[in-house]
Parts: structure tokens; C-alpha cells; sequence
């Protein structure tokens, strides 16, 4: 199924993008999309471990599983203010 | 009523929307832009924000805020792009009836807003800059209807 992946801030620039566009198996976790996303952009891991979930715009963990269409963005510890 | 600018935020315009006769206290926070972090002095900052999410996530902090304290008029405006020193980044006006209740209640909108509202600050210093890692929040809903 494809997912919409969207990275903010630090993820965003260690990417080099804000959009990602991924297939992955059906009904997959938040958790293992995260696994998929640090194997296809190199050095995101550390920053992935540290960064909060939010599927639709919608805080939520890491467990949540995951339907086709959904847009899943990875989200560092927030800093507004 | 909620608001998410790239525009300098302007107080007087903010503090008539919580013009209210019926409220005996108003309780205005600001967050301005400050010249140092962790002993650095900073230059400037520059925030960025997962816009329609952080809109959200504003509003659903005013409707929390409403549904625990008597509040008679608020409003919540966040800046986001590049900003200087002294600039105000946030500013949250409560209007009550009593003073107390104001108090509390702003000083819980702008404590939730900087775990749950998804904005980033870059902050810029001599030695380069840094992305400044704050908090995220508790999840504790664990419905999943409530990510669909």
C-alpha cells in the first residue's frame, strides 16, 4: 500500500525533503514505517528515534497501524514558543 | 480564536479580541525572541511549523482551555518564519471574570502549546545554527479512530 511521509525540521534537512512517497505492506505500524523510512534515508535513525508520530495530523504512537493513503509525519520534539 | 502568521504580531489588535466588559481580568503572556540559549548568544531565530496541524492543534488548546476554566474571551497567535531579538514569537490573552482563573488558564495554554503544537525553532549563533529540541506530548488516547 502506499503511505504519504511527511519530515519537519531537523528531518527535514537531514532528508532533503518534506515529502516522501512510500510502498510498504498493508497494515504496517507507525514503528515499522519508521524502520523503512531510516533504510531509505541514511542517518535519519537517530533523529527517527527521537521524533513523534502524528498520522493525519493527528498526534499518536507508535503502535497505530496504518491504512493505505494515510500521511504519516515524523515530528522532532516541538520548539515553538 | 487562533491564529498562525508569518506577520510581526500586533498586541493591540490581539487584546481587542478579548475586550469584555464582564471580565475584571485579562492575563496577556508574550514569548519574544531572546539573545541567548544555554550561555550562546543567539543572533536570531527561525521557526517553522507543520501549518494545518499546528492550526488545529491551537484550537483544540482554546477548547480545552474553555472546557476547564470560566473564560469569558481568548486568543492565541503564534509567528513562525524568520524572526530577531525581541521580536514576539507567541502571544495568549485570557480574559476572565476573576483574576485567578486567567492566571491559570494562560499559563496552561502557553505550557501544552510548547509540548503539543508542532512548530520548530532554528536557533542562530556565532558558532552556527541549531535546531532547539524540546518535548513531545504524552499519548494517551490511544484510539486509533481518532488517527484516521
Amino acid at each position: 500500500m502506499r503511505i504519504r511521509v511527511r519530515f519537519f525540521a531537523q528531518l527535514r534537512e537531514a532528508s532533503g525533503t518534506d515529502r516522501a512517497e512510500m510502498d510498504v505492506p498493508a497494515g504496517i505500524t507507525a514503528r515499522h514505517l519508521a524502520h523503512l523510512v531510516a533504510e531509505k534515508f541514511i542517518g535519519l535513525g537517530p533523529l527517527l528515534e527521537r521524533a513523534g508520530i502524528a498520522v493525519n495530523g493527528e498526534w499518536t504512537d507508535e503502535e497505530i497501524q496504518l491504512f493505505a493513503g494515510d500521511e504519516v509525519s515524523f515530528l522532532p520534539p516541538v520548539s515553538g514558543g | 480564536m487562533v491564529k498562525l502568521t508569518r506577520n510581526p504580531i500586533d498586541v493591540t489588535e490581539l487584546l481587542s479580541e478579548v475586550e469584555d466588559d464582564g471580565s475584571g481580568g485579562v492575563v496577556l503572556f508574550l514569548g519574544r525572541v531572546r539573545n541567548h540559549s544555554n550561555g550562546q548568544e543567539v543572533t536570531g531565530l527561525s521557526y517553522e511549523a507543520f501549518e494545518e496541524m499546528a492550526q488545529a492543534q491551537l484550537l483544540k488548546i482554546e477548547e480545552e482551555v474553555r472546557r476547564k476554566w470560566p473564560v469569558r474571551a481568548m486568543s492565541i497567535q503564534h509567528r513562525f518564519g524568520e524572526m530577531r531579538i525581541g521580536d514576539i514569537s507567541v502571544a495568549i490573552a485570557v480574559a476572565c471574570a476573576h483574576r485567578n482563573e486567567a492566571f491559570d488558564a494562560c499559563k496552561f495554554a502557553i505550557d501544552t502549546l510548547k509540548v503539543k503544537v508542532p512548530i520548530w525553532k532554528k536557533e542562530f549563533r556565532e558558532d552556527g545554527s541549531f535546531w532547539v529540541e524540546g518535548a513531545l506530548p504524552t499519548i494517551t488516547d490511544k484510539n486509533p479512530e481518532n488517527a484516521i
